[in-house]
């Protein structure tokens, strides 16, 4: 069968050889690229013709073909994970070679932070695109030894967070909806465990994390800022094998193998924490704390034939929070405690067709669901407040590769969406009224098509074109409000209703996107970059850091869609056979229609969100350097930046102005930032990490005065966001003993040692203002993880 | 101490192990001009009702809220009354006579200012809306873990159901008001190194009045319009002694602006500035200035219905021994007694529901 296959592929390329009559002296080299362990097809592997300069990439099924005059060449094969691979080759006809990469993980030099090959920085058309291996994350030291996806991405350079334990992550300048999170093409509608300390990607089963700051691909679209591509390792097709680890927080346990050998394997993963134990141990008002979590990921491979590849890709991961007071609440009802559930549930079912060497179709169904419960269990007052987002999409991508110098991408995409903002329910001898506010249902529809161009050997350009649209769909009520006035429950003229299925409102536009490298020299380019992006569905709270309950609203008759124009501009140069990386980068981003809330809003229960929030626009600008050295024993990076956010919200109406209409700086606004990360791996069996963060503080809101009023002292502000958090930096330090991997071993198992926060350092993690006599200060600055916190983590694998 | 509470929780829940901790801080010095700040209401009860003007100041525990004196303060009603209210000393406080105007259940009721710089502030039209009665008034006994120890502090927790009003919009503020009586009416410090006392006998019956000055319990029937209000927290009665606590609890109807105001003050007052606090906003009340509409006013001016039920709490239930307060010494033979004042702190006049 596989014989026949490839027969029929060599006849196809002979078929094209003789189609070509012209180019008489030129053979092609084919062949497929495959792991030496498992087998399993590299996608994306970089094949350069040394000393010709010419550049080839593997295809999903890694199969690639070089075109070349006849003449003798050394094929470099390159991928992240692997070791490089050197082929010599004697082309005077058609060459079927198969190429087997081997895992780089024996080796001792190693790329840490790596996007892909070492020279690919500088080679691809992308700019303001990150990619890292599970393997260079793990060697960041981690906090309380759970490897974090999130986390690591804050060491690269445009990433930011508000705060040490926030959810979320912001990206030049946007805010943390604004990032499109993908976990094997599902979206993540939240990405944290225990309200933000940890996010919900259990490490043990990640490839790569690719993020894209700068040039979104015109496949993407959806969100204003970023997309964050998590992808899901592809199952064992070859044997049998148990992998796991013992933390402080989790534990973790996954098994994957073969059902049918090379056609059908599987892979399961689970990680659970059990922390109830340590809140029994601590004071007695905190007794009644809950945090726990689980989240569990499978995934299906199918493979009938080398043309077709079926996966299916389920995920599951709950949160339990359970406070013993009604503080985070945002409910004015009398409660003894507080229960936060969420849940997110994923399944994508993939098919992937290779119809030829030229054309590959990829079909995805996408369920996604996000639910998010608050409840309270007194009888008299007991309440049940739920939310949740249905994403259900169907896309599909053709890829058509006619030759060297073109590939042509184009893809359907339909997305619908229901929201359920919030449904109050009380309990069976409950007071509490119950509360349904109608749902937000609509479709967002994209198509595109982009190619990537080689115009010459030194000029490439991805240029792509999107269309998205919304339509908004019955039932619903929408409001008018009285034109004189600001949008308030009290200036509604009229309401009009519109049936299900009716739809009630259209937005949309096109969506350019533009990325050019251009080669000036060996190991040099410039590259620039234009992308707009439309964002559909945003998160609306007047928090600094949404919680896992705040409330996500689609754009509507009143709610505009966010628009983001981005211009980028970067210099790229490796040195020292690419053991030396350096480069800088520019951008300027203007959003459309950037949301804040109103002073005093209350979003969670309000009929008509337009009455809380106002829209204005916002603009961010920066700079991005990062020096990365990638061979010898010590390795590592520096990368720093320069980002300012601001957002300026104007309105005829006092209301609805933000500090009178001025510009001020966005909650996320840090203007510095510098990370750096070394490693230090004399051995095999051992290596050392240290990682240095520091960053500005993050805006607050200051009082500018005191009055006194009912014998307390309140505090009067002013203008948001006009005064900042101190400075933050902390040290971390990490350990790693494994089993010389040089010993052929069948089971392996390592330690990793970590310490947070080496010099602990009392960071800020809030200021917050209260007059106490008994005190001559006026604010307190509180810190979380104030002190050195060391762990230790166990992994095994079987 | 609820906030503290609160980011005890929040920091530990989120890791019971790390250490979190907080620390004096001192933020850049910010100022503003000192603004007008209004406080006063009028009630259906018999007057005489009070309104305090003060004076923004710089946010720090060094400065001082200075108070606004010389200004002429107006009340008015929509039915045409009105009464200009005579400065109290020292200063500050402007109060009704005595007898004079009263708050009536149904009239809107206007407050205007004059300053002595002649500048002139007006409120909105508060309307003052009757109370719903308190339908039944309980206490519970609860030891309290004190936080950070494994001790527990015994007390009773005081709530009050009450049945809304069928109409939406019901808002609602409570106070207590605690009586106890007193053999003791002055305490003579005879020697301030060593802190001896002794102190002297009342000459008639006498109540020490207790109330919780600084706190704000605000409610609204947005959540359970139309029926029961229950479990409605009023206070934590305290094991002082074995002897009945005897309280006096006021519900009071209060308008939705002023339970607005009153909710933010709270916000503001407990915002810890964490990621999940709702970010601060501008607290302004409902008076405007009238001869410079730029010029921001701070406070609130209401109408509020009232009414008020007793309770007494029985404390004899309680495990171990009460927190003892300071013990009375009387010297033999008897001092002269001392007269029992009324104050806002001590009454010779005994409570409505009083029962020896």
């Amino acid at each position: 069968m596989r014989l026949l296959y490839v027969l029929s592929v060599l006849a196809c390329l002979f078929t094209e050889a003789v189609a070509q009559p012209k180019n008489a002296t030129a053979y092609s080299a084919t062949g497929y690229v495959r792991d030496a362990k498992t087998g399993k097809p590299i996608q994306g592997v970089n094949i350069v013709v040394i000393n010709v300069s010419k550049g080839y990439v593997t295809a999903k099924d890694g199969f690639y073909v070089v075109t070349m005059p006849a003449g003798n060449y050394v094929l470099k094969f390159t991928h992240v994970g692997y070791r490089p691979r050197y082929d010599t080759i004697s082309l005077q006809k058609l060459l079927f070679r198969e190429v087997f990469m081997e895992d780089d993980a024996k080796d001792l030099e190693e790329v840490v932070v790596t996007s892909e090959t070492p020279d690919r920085n500088v080679r691809k058309v992308e700019i303001g695109v990150s990619q890292l291996s599970i393997r260079s994350i793990r060697r960041i030291p981690p906090l309380m030894g759970e490897v974090d996806v999130v986390r690591s991405l804050l060491l690269l350079p445009g990433v930011t967070t508000v705060g040490e334990g926030a959810p979320g992550f912001n990206v030049r300048g946007g805010s943390a909806d604004q990032n499109l999170v993908l976990f094997d093409d599902a979206p993540v509608f939240n990405s944290s465990h225990l309200m933000g300390f940890f996010s919900v990607f259990n490490p043990d089963v990640v490839r790569d994390v690719t993020l894209n700051r700068g040039g979104v691909a015109a496949g993407y679209g959806g969100r204003a800022s970023s997309v964050l591509d998590v992808k899901i390792k592809e199952p064992d097709a070859e044997k049998w094998s148990l992998n796991g680890g013992i933390g402080l927080i989790s534990n973790r346990l996954g098994v994957e193998g073969p059902i049918i050998k090379k056609k059908l394997s599987f892979l399961a993963a689970a990680r659970a924490s059990f922390n109830d134990f340590l809140f029994k141990l601590a004071p007695a008002n905190l007794r009644g704390t809950k945090a726990n979590f689980y989240d569990l990921t499978t995934k299906i491979k199918f493979q009938p034939s080398e043309q077709h590849t079926i996966t299916l890709t389920g995920y599951v991961s709950t949160d339990v929070f359970k406070l013993a007071s009604d503080s985070l609440s945002g409910q004015e009802i009398n409660a003894s405690s507080t229960q936060f559930d969420y849940q997110t549930t994923n399944g994508v079912l993939r098919w992937n067709y290779f119809i030829g060497r030229q054309l590959n179709l990829a079909t995805s169904v996408i369920l996604s669901r996000y639910r998010a419960n608050l409840s309270s269990p007194d009888s008299a007052n007991a309440f049940d407040l739920r939310s949740g987002i249905w994403h259900r999409q169907i896309k599909t991508d053709l890829t058509y590769t006619p030759g060297d110098n073109h590939q042509w991408q184009a893809g359907l995409s339909a997305i619908d969406y229901l929201v359920q903002p919030n449904t109050r329910t009380p309990g069976p001898f409950s007071n509490v009224l119950p509360v349904d506010l109608a749902r937000e249902q609509a479709y967002e529809l994209a198509a595109y098509v982009q190619d990537e161009w080689k115009v010459n050997t030194a000029v490439s350009v991805l240029v792509g074109l999107r269309y998205s649209a919304l339509l908004n769909r019955g039932p619903a009520t929408v409001r008018t409000y009285l034109e004189n006035g600001p949008r308030e429950d009290e200036t509604v003229s009229s309401a009009q209703t519109y049936e299900a299925g009716t739809v009630y409102h259209r937005s949309g536009g096109l969506e350019p996107r533009l990325s050019l490298r251009w080669s000036v020299g060996e190991g040099r380019s410039i590259k620039a970059g234009y992308s707009r992006l439309r964002q559909y569905i945003q998160q609306v709270t007047n928090t600094t850091a949404a919680l896992p309950t705040s409330r996500w609203h689609l754009s509507d008759v009143y709610t505009k869609p966010q628009i983001a124009d981005q211009w980028s501009l970067g210099y790229f140069r490796n040195t020292a056979d690419n053991a030396i990386e350096a480069s800088g980068e520019i951008y300027y981003k203007r959003i459309a229609n950037a949301i804040d809330y109103r002073d005093g809003a209350e979003l969670q229960l309000a009929e008509a969100v337009e009455t809380q929030i106002v829209q204005g626009r916002g603009e961010a600008y920066g700079f991005e350097a990062l020096l990365r050295k990638n061979k010898g024993r010590w390795t590592g990076f520096t990368a720093y930046t320069y980002a300012r956010t601001f957002l300026t919200i104007d309105s005829p109406f006092p209301v609805e102005r933000v500090n009178s209409g001025r510009a001020y700086p966005a909650n996320y606004d840090k203007p510095h930032t510098l990370n750096a990360l070394a490693t230090y791996r004399p051995t095999a069996w051992f290596s050392l990490s240290l990682n240095f963060t520091y960053s500005t503080g993050r805006p607050i809101t200051q009082p500018y005065a005191r009055a006194r009023i009912n014998g307390v002292y309140v505090p009067i502000y002013v203008d948001r966001n006009q005064q900042r958090i101190p400075d933050y930096h902390r040290l971390d330090f990490s350990m790693t003993f494994e089993q010389n991997p040089l010993k052929k071993k069948r089971n392996q198992s390592s330690w990793v040692f970590s310490i947070y926060n080496v010099y602990a350092r009392k960071n800020a993690y809030s200021i917050f203002y209260r007059l106490n006599p008994r005190s001559f200060s006026d604010a307190y600055k509180l810190s979380i993880f104030a002190t050195a916190f060391p762990s230790l983590t166990y992994n095994f694998r079987f | 101490m609820k906030a503290l509470i609160r980011l005890w929780v929040v920091a530990w829940a989120l890791l019971a192990l790390v250490l979190s901790c907080i620390r004096e801080y001192q933020p850049a010095s910010v100022s503003t001009s000192p603004k007008l700040i209004v406080e006063g209401q009028v009630t259906d009860q018999p007057g005489p009702y009070t309104v305090r003007l003060t004076r923004t100041a710089d946010y720090s525990i060094r400065s001082i809220n200075l108070l606004e004196e010389g200004a002429t303060v107006i009340l008015a009603d929509d039915a045409g009354n009105r009464e200009t209210l005579l400065e109290q000393a020292p200063g500050g406080t402007y109060r009704t006579r005595p007898g004079g105007l009263q708050g009536v259940a149904g009239r809107r009721y206007t407050l205007t200012i004059t300053t002595r710089a002649g500048k002139q502030y007006q409120s909105s039209a508060e309307l003052l809306t009757a109370a719903p009665p308190i339908t039944r008034a309980y206490a519970e006994y609860r030891a309290e873990p004190l936080a950070l120890t494994r001790s527990e502090v015994s007390g009773w927790d005081v709530y009050i159901d009450t049945k809304d009003p069928e109409t939406p919009g019901n808002f609602y503020r409570y106070e207590w008001t605690n009586y106890q009586d007193t053999a003791s009416c002055a305490t003579i410090i005879d020697d301030v190194r060593t802190g001896a006392y002794h102190d002297l006998r009342c000459c008639t019956p006498c109540w020490e009045i207790n109330r919780c000055y600084n706190c704000l319990n605000v409610n609204s029937d947005v959540n359970i319009n139309g029926k029961t209000l229950s479990r409605q927290f009023i206070m934590r009665v305290p094991y002082t002694s074995r002897k009945t606590y005897y309280l006096e609890i006021e519900q009071q109807a209060i308008s939705k602006g002023a339970y607005d105001f009153w909710k933010r003050v709270r916000q503001l007052t407990q915002n810890v500035g964490g990621l999940f606090d709702a970010a601060p906003a501008v607290s302004d009340g409902n008076l405007r200035c009238i001869s410079d509409p730029a010029e921001p006013v701070f406070g609130y001016f209401s109408a509020t219905g009232v009414t008020v039920v007793p309770l007494l709490v029985n404390r004899r239930n309680a495990p171990g021994p009460p927190d003892v307060s300071r013990p009375a010494i009387f010297r033999v033979p008897p001092d002269p007694c001392a007269v029992c004042e009324n104050s806002i702190y001590r009454t010779p006049n005994r409570p409505r529901w009083w029962v020896d």
